[in-house]
């Protein structure tokens, strides 16, 4: 009962306010259908702007991961260049042989130096053997 | 659409140019904000709009009355402007008394929603008048279903104790 009377309660309220809608004035009618025609005009008008901000974000995204890659790539070039050779400890007789300009062409030939040196020792040998068979 | 929505924010606001503006600002914010949305969440973003578009009218006319009391009460020429057009004859040529037969229930039941707080009102408009299901009246008032369900049952009971005898 309390159920149907609550039915019957709603279903006035609904009727009445259909019937309210046919009761609008013209003057209420237009406003409302200009209403809609902007905002039909809107929607049509920003569906460019609305990628272009759709690709906004990933786009700056990708740029500032770029130039965080290229800052990172750079700084690490630099600070993998081999650093200039200092003079320590082991290679401080390298670095007197690189300063004495008047050293470097003997330790150029160095090799022919020590070839020199193992042609003098075999040389009486091979002597003695010539003078014996001749 | 618009016309029912036009009729709920001008019985929540009681005023037909503030309904006009609410929901012609709606139709433009759910066009540029939502346009992309799939067309089935179009109703409850609508009245999500509509309903935080009326709040912002009742808060604005809230501050507008105090300062007006603040400075003596005198009422301005514009809060009852009279509408030639309004108060021109009904072009559908429907006798005044006619109207005033078919509009005297909704007369009434404006009458007994405006006494209504504000959330039983928005339950009442939303999910009987506009027939949004409880999931979709809920998402417009920015509740749960069952505070909806709680709001329209104490609505419901309010309207028909007032419109008894009426009704």
């Amino acid at each position: 009962m309390n159920t149907n009377s609550e039915t019957t309660f709603l279903h006035k309220a609904r009727t009445a306010f259909v019937d309210s809608l046919d009761q609008l004035d013209t003057r209420v009618l237009a406003r409302l259908r200009v209403a809609r025609m902007r905002a039909v005009e809107s929607a049509t008008s920003h569906p460019t702007l609305w990628h272009r901000r759709s690709w906004a974000l990933p786009a700056g995204a990708m740029v500032v991961l770029l130039v965080a890659f290229a800052s990172g790539v750079l700084w690490w070039n630099q600070n993998s260049q081999p650093a200039v050779p200092f003079a320590t400890g082991n290679n401080t007789e390298d670095m007197a042989i690189v300063l004495g300009n008047d050293n470097l062409d003997m330790y150029a030939d160095m090799d022919f130096y020590r070839w020199l040196q193992v042609q003098q020792q075999t040389a009486p040998q091979s002597d003695s053997g010539d003078n014996s068979s001749g | 659409m618009e016309r029912r929505a036009f009729r709920i924010a001008q019985m929540a606001l009681r005023n037909p140019e503030d309904a006009l503006d609410a929901v012609q600002d709606t139709m433009l914010q759910l066009a540029k904000r939502y346009a992309q949305r799939p067309r089935e969440e179009w109703p409850p973003l609508f009245y999500r709009i509509l309903q935080s578009r009326i709040r912002d009218c009742q808060r604005r006319r809230t501050v507008r009355n105090r300062v007006i009391s603040f400075f003596g009460g005198q009422r301005d020429a514009e809060d009852d402007p009279l509408d030639p057009i309004e108060a021109a004859p009904d072009p559908a040529g429907r006798d005044p008394s006619e109207q005033l037969a078919q509009g005297a229930a909704m007369q009434a039941l404006e009458t007994a929603l405006a006494a209504l707080p504000g959330r039983q009102r928005e339950a009442f408009l939303l999910r009987i008048l506009e027939g949004l299901d409880v999931a979709d009246t809920a998402k417009s008032m920015g509740c749960s279903e069952g505070s909806v369900k709680t709001h329209l049952s104490r609505a419901v009971h309010s309207l028909r104790q007032t419109l008894g005898e009426h009704w």
